[in-house]
C-alpha cells in the first residue's frame, strides 16, 4: 500500500511507526545531538576540551618548567617574556597554571566521580530497601552531612597528612552524603514502578533489580550533578590551600598559588588574578556544559 | 447570520514538534444549538481535545497554530477575538471540564476558594456574595456545604470531578466543553456524574460538547454524534441515525469491536491495524489501510462529507444514501 | 478434579499511619485449569492487591493459597523461585511495566536468562517464538519501549510473561490503559493464547463488558470483601447482591432500545482502614438493616453461585 506523501519506508505506512537507523536510535547519540544545538553548552564543552588538552600536553604548551626558579625575575609583572608574570621565587605563572590544570582537573574528576558512584550504590540500596534500613541509614548520612566540609578536610589532613591522595580522600568524604541523598530520593519514587515488580516476578534478585534495572533509569540527574560537582570540588580544593591543607607548594596547584599570592594582593596582583581567572573559567565551562547536559537528557525521558 | 449557537467551519489546527508538522485537526465543521449536546467520539490522537481547546483559545502558544476556519459563538468568531475579550468569555460564556480531576484542582487552595475565585472573577459580585454562590454550587453537585473549606486531597476522585464541574458551571456558562469528564471515574460514580450533568444541562439550557471514546456515554447524554478519525469528522448525525445506521467503516468497526454485555461471541472483531501517524497522513481517506470497503477512488483525493439523510452525514465513498 | 488455584480465606492487611488497611479480607474462590476468573470491582476494592498477594508479590496476612494442591502461601527461597516461574503477571500500564532502558529482546529474554536453564541458542530461539506468538514484529526486536505504542508494549509484556511457560497468569487490568480499538486486539490475543497454551487466567478489571467476554466465572469485590461469585453468564443475567445489581445497572449502554434502569447508590465509598465488622456495603445499600452489622458469610445460593448477603433471599 503506497501513499503519495510518504518519503520513508513502506513499512511506515503499514504500521504507523517510522523505521529509524541505528544511529538515530542510540540514546547516547541522541543526547549528543541535542547538546550540539545548545550554544552555551557547546561553548562550555569546547572550553573544557581545550583546558584538558592543554593540561594533558602541558610540556608542549608551557613555555617554561613550572618548578624552575629564576631569582632575577621574582615577582615579575606580566611581560613578553613571562606572559602572566612570575611568582615570589621567579617561577613562570603561565607554566604553573598549565601544569596546575592537571591537579585541579584530576582531583575534581576523581573525587567527584568516585564519590558519586559510591553515593549511587549506597543511595539506591537504602532507597530501594526502605523501612528500617532507610530510617537508620539516612540518620547516619544526616550526621555525616552536617559536618562542615572544611572541618572534615582538616580532620582528614591532620590524620593522614596533606598531599595529593589525601586531598582526594578529603573531597570524597565530603561529597558522598549528597550523592546518597539524591539517589535515595529518586529510588523512593522509582521503586513503585511496575517494571521493577515485573523483574521480581521473573525471579530477579534484589541486587539485580537495584543495579541493573533501577539505577540506569534514575542516573541522569546524577550525571548532570557530577559535571557541576567537579567545579565545586575544584573550588573547595583551592580553598583548602588557604588554610594550609590540600596540595602543598611547590606543586603548582591553583589554590596553592592563590594562597601564596594572598599576601601580595596590593603590590603584585597578577599573582592572584591569573590563578583566579583560571579557576573561574574552568568552573564556568563545567557549569555551562552541565546545564546543557541536563536539558539534553530531560526531553529524552518524555519521549 | 447563522441561527446555531455554536458553529465551527472548516477548522484546521497544526502542531509543530521537533521539525515535523502534526495535522491535528483537518477541516472540521460542527453545528450546535442551545440545550443540545454533541458527542465527539474518537481515539487518542484523533484531534478531539484540540478542537475543544481551540474553542476556548487555550492551545499551547508555541507549538500549536490555527491555520484556518472559523469558530462562531452566537455569531462572533472566537478565533478573531483579542485575548482581552477571550478572558471575559472563558469561564463565563464558555467553560471546560478536563479529564483528570486529580490535576485540575489546585492542591493548595480550598475547594470552596477555587469556586469562589471563578465566580468573583466573572460575575459582578463581591467576595461574600461569591462565597454564597459557591456554597450553593457545591450543594447543587451533591457536596455538603460544610466541606467548603476542605482541600482537594480530602475528596475522592468522583467528588473532585464534581467540584470541577461545579467550578465550570459556577458562572452559568452557555457552552460547556467536557473532555472525557468521566473516564477517570468508577462506573457507579460515572453514572452519578452523568446524571448530574444531564440535569444541570436541562436546568440551564446549556449547549455541551462532550468528548469521549465511550459510545455508551454518548448514548446516554448526547443528541448529536460526531465520529472523528485522523482530525476529520468521518460521520456526523443524530444519535439515532448514527447508532442505528452506522455508515462509515470506522464507525461500523467501533460498534463491532465492542464487547457486548449480551452477546456470547467468542472473539471480538477489532479494527485491524493502527491509527495513522498524524504527521504522515496519507492522501485521500486516512482510514484506507484499515478499511475493508476500500477502492481505488478512496485514495484519489479528499473525500467529501456527503449527506445520507437530512440528519446524517458520512465521509465515505461507499456509504449508501438512505 | 482439583482446581489449579484455590484461595481460602485470604487476607492482606497494610499498616498505615491511620490504622490497619483491610485491603483484602477473607476471600475464598477457586479457578479450574484452563479457565478465566474475572475479578471485578471499583477502585479501592482490593482486586489488584488480591492478585498480587496470590502470586506472592505481597505476603499474605492470613489464609492460604493452593497451586495444584500445594500450599504456596509460605513458600520461600528456591521453592518460591520455582513457583514464580509458574505464576506470572501482566501489568496494567504498558508504559511503566517495561524497563525504559531495555530493548524488546532484552525484556523478553530476561526471565529466561534468570532461570539459568537455557543456553544462548535456546534463549534466542525462545525469544523468536514468543515474539511470533504475541504478534510482536521482528523489526521491533531492538526497539525501546518509548518507540512503540501502548498496544505493542503490552504485547511485549505478554511475551515476557509467557517466557517461563507458566500455567497461571494474573492479568492486572491488561487492556484498561489501551485505546478502544487496540483493546479488542489484545483481548483476542489473550484468548488465543489461553486456548493454545491451556493457560489459566485471573483477570482483574473494572470494565464489566470486557470481563463478561473473557471470563468463565466472576468474583465481585467491594472494599476488600468478596460479595458475589458465580459463572459469568448467570451473574450478568441474574445478579443477586445489591452491589452487583447497582454495578451492572451503572454501565452506560449503547443499546438505544433497552436503556439501563439505573440503581443509584447513596453516599460515598467508606474507608477500608479499621472497618467495622459486618457488610461494608451496608452504608450505601438501600436494603441495609440491623442484621447487616453482623459478619457476613459466603453462601451458595445456586449451583456454583455464591453471595455474601444476609438478606439476599428477601430482596
Amino acid at each position: 500500500m503506497k501513499t503519495a506523501t510518504h518519503k520513508e519506508n513502506v513499512e511506515t505506512e503499514a504500521t504507523g511507526i517510522p523505521k529509524r537507523a541505528w544511529w538515530e536510535r542510540s540514546m547516547f547519540l541522541q543526547v549528543l545531538q541535542r547538546l550540539s544545538k545548545n550554544p552555551a553548552a557547546m561553548f562550555g564543552l569546547i572550553l573544557l576540551l581545550i583546558i584538558s588538552i592543554v593540561a594533558i600536553f602541558a610540556p608542549v604548551f608551557a613555555p617554561y618548567s613550572p618548578t624552575v626558579m629564576d631569582l632575577d625575575a621574582m615577582y615579575a609583572t606580566p611581560s613578553l617574556k613571562h606572559l602572566f608574570g612570575c611568582d615570589e621565587v621567579g617561577r613562570d605563572i603561565l607554566s604553573r597554571l598549565i601544569y596546575g590544570a592537571r591537579y585541579s582537573l584530576s582531583i575534581g574528576l576523581i573525587a567527584d566521580i568516585v564519590s558519586q558512584v559510591i553515593g549511587v550504590l549506597i543511595g539506591a540500596a537504602i532507597g530501594y530497601a526502605g523501612g528500617k534500613i532507610d530510617l537508620v541509614g539516612m540518620r547516619i548520612v544526616d550526621i555525616w552531612a552536617s559536618i562542615p566540609n572544611t572541618l572534615l578536610a582538616i580532620l582528614i589532613s591532620t590524620t593522614l597528612g596533606a598531599g595529593y591522595i589525601n586531598t582526594i580522600i578529603a573531597m570524597l568524604v565530603s561529597n558522598i552524603p549528597g550523592g546518597i541523598r539524591s539517589t535515595r530520593a529518586m529510588s523512593l519514587k522509582e521503586r513503585e514502578m511496575d517494571y521493577l515488580e515485573a523483574a521480581r516476578s521473573i525471579n530477579a534478585g534484589p541486587m539485580r533489580i537495584m543495579y541493573k534495572h533501577m539505577v540506569p533509569n534514575i542516573i541522569s540527574p546524577t550525571i548532570v550533578g557530577t559535571t557541576m560537582g567537579i567545579g565545586s570540588t575544584i573550588i573547595s580544593v583551592a580553598g583548602l590551600a588557604y588554610i594550609g591543607l590540600g596540595i602543598q607548594p611547590p606543586a603548582p596547584e591553583w589554590g596553592a598559588m592563590l594562597a601564596a599570592g594572598r599576601d601580595f594582593i596590593k603590590k603584585y596582583p597578577h599573582m592572584i588574578i591569573f590563578p583566579g581567572i583560571a579557576i573561574a573559567i574552568t568552573v564556568l565551562s563545567l557549569n555551562l556544559f552541565g546545564d546543557g547536559l541536563r536539558d539534553a537528557l530531560d526531553p529524552k525521558m518524555k519521549d | 447570520m447563522s441561527n446555531h449557537f455554536l458553529e465551527m467551519k472548516d477548522l484546521v489546527v497544526e502542531y509543530t514538534s521537533g521539525g515535523s508538522v502534526i495535522h491535528a485537526v483537518n477541516s472540521v465543521s460542527i453545528k450546535l444549538n442551545r440545550g443540545e449536546t454533541l458527542g465527539l467520539v474518537g481515539e487518542t490522537g484523533a484531534g478531539k481535545t484540540t478542537i475543544a481547546k481551540s474553542v476556548l483559545g487555550i492551545l499551547p502558544d508555541r507549538s500549536a497554530k490555527v491555520c484556518g476556519g472559523e469558530i462562531l459563538l452566537d455569531g462572533e468568531d472566537l478565533l478573531k477575538l483579542p485575548e482581552k475579550e477571550m478572558l471575559k468569555i472563558r469561564g463565563k460564556k464558555v467553560s471546560m471540564v478536563f479529564q483528570d480531576p486529580m490535576t485540575a484542582l489546585n492542591p493548595v487552595m480550598t475547594v470552596g476558594g477555587q469556586i469562589t475565585e471563578a465566580i468573583h472573577l466573572h460575575e459582578k459580585l463581591d467576595l461574600n456574595a461569591s462565597k454564597m454562590k459557591a456554597c450553593s454550587m457545591l450543594e447543587m453537585v451533591g457536596i455538603p456545604a460544610e466541606r467548603f473549606n476542605e482541600y482537594p486531597h480530602q475528596f475522592s476522585g468522583g467528588m473532585k470531578q464534581r467540584v470541577v464541574i461545579a467550578m465550570a458551571l459556577a458562572c452559568n456558562p452557555e457552552l460547556l466543553l467536557a473532555d472525557e469528564p468521566t473516564s477517570a471515574l468508577d462506573v457507579t460514580i460515572q453514572a452519578q456524574v452523568l446524571d448530574m450533568i444531564n440535569a444541570l444541562k436541562k436546568k440551564y439550557n446549556m449547549a455541551m460538547l462532550l468528548i469521549t471514546h465511550d459510545l455508551g456515554v454518548v448514548a446516554e447524554t448526547c443528541e448529536w454524534v460526531g465520529i472523528i478519525y485522523a482530525g476529520k469528522i468521518v460521520e456526523y448525525g443524530t444519535k439515532d441515525a448514527v447508532f442505528r445506521r452506522p455508515s462509515h467503516p470506522y464507525t461500523k468497526g467501533l460498534f463491532g469491536s465492542l464487547p457486548s454485555m449480551n452477546s456470547n461471541a467468542a472473539r471480538l472483531n477489532p479494527i485491524p491495524g493502527m491509527p495513522p501517524n498524524p504527521s504522515h497522513l496519507p492522501m485521500g481517506c486516512a482510514f484506507t489501510p484499515r478499511c475493508s470497503y476500500t477502492c481505488e477512488a478512496c485514495q484519489g483525493g479528499d473525500v467529501p462529507l456527503r449527506e445520507l439523510a437530512s440528519d446524517h452525514f458520512c465521509r465515505c465513498l461507499s456509504a449508501k444514501e438512505v | 478434579m482439583s482446581a489449579l488455584l484455590q484461595v481460602e480465606h485470604l487476607k492482606k492487611y497494610f499498616n498505615v499511619p491511620a490504622g490497619i488497611n483491610h485491603a483484602v479480607d477473607d476471600v475464598t474462590f477457586k479457578i479450574e485449569k484452563g479457565e478465566t476468573m474475572g475479578i471485578v470491582g471499583e477502585s479501592g476494592c482490593g482486586k489488584s492487591t488480591l492478585g498480587r498477594t496470590i502470586i506472592r508479590l505481597h505476603d499474605a496476612s492470613g489464609g492460604k493459597v493452593f497451586l495444584n494442591g500445594n500450599d504456596i502461601t509460605k513458600a520461600k527461597g528456591k521453592e518460591l523461585k520455582r513457583l514464580r516461574e509458574n505464576m506470572q503477571i501482566i501489568f496494567q500500564d504498558p508504559y511503566s511495566s517495561l524497563n525504559p532502558r531495555m530493548t524488546v529482546e532484552n525484556a523478553v529474554q530476561e526471565p529466561l536468562r534468570l532461570s539459568e536453564k537455557y543456553n544462548r541458542g535456546e534463549i534466542m530461539e525462545a525469544t523468536q517464538r514468543l515474539m511470533d506468538l504475541c504478534g510482536v514484529e521482528e523489526r521491533l526486536r531492538m526497539s525501546y519501549p518509548h518507540e512503540m505504542d501502548g498496544g505493542r508494549r503490552q504485547r511485549v509484556g505478554i511475551a515476557r510473561a509467557l517466557a517461563l511457560n507458566p500455567e497461571f497468569i494474573m492479568c492486572d487490568e491488561p487492556v484498561s490503559a489501551l485505546d478502544v480499538s487496540i483493546q479488542a486486539q489484545v483481548l483476542n490475543l489473550l484468548m488465543d493464547l489461553q486456548e493454545k497454551l491451556n493457560l489459566t487466567y485471573m483477570f482483574v478489571t473494572h470494565d464489566l463488558s470486557v470481563v463478561r467476554h473473557i471470563s468463565n466465572n466472576i468474583c465481585v469485590m467491594y472494599l476488600g470483601q468478596l460479595v458475589e461469585t458465580g459463572p459469568s453468564k448467570e451473574l450478568f443475567e441474574m445478579p443477586l447482591h445489591p452491589y452487583t445489581k447497582a454495578l451492572l445497572s451503572a454501565i452506560p449502554s449503547v443499546d438505544l432500545d433497552n436503556p439501563m434502569q439505573r440503581i443509584m447508590l447513596k453516599g460515598e465509598i467508606t474507608s477500608p482502614i479499621n472497618p467495622k465488622p459486618g457488610c461494608r456495603f451496608a452504608a450505601r445499600c438501600r436494603y441495609a438493616a440491623e442484621i447487616c452489622q453482623q459478619p457476613q458469610k459466603l453462601e451458595e445460593v445456586a449451583s456454583n453461585h455464591f453471595v455474601s448477603c444476609c438478606r439476599v433471599k428477601e430482596i
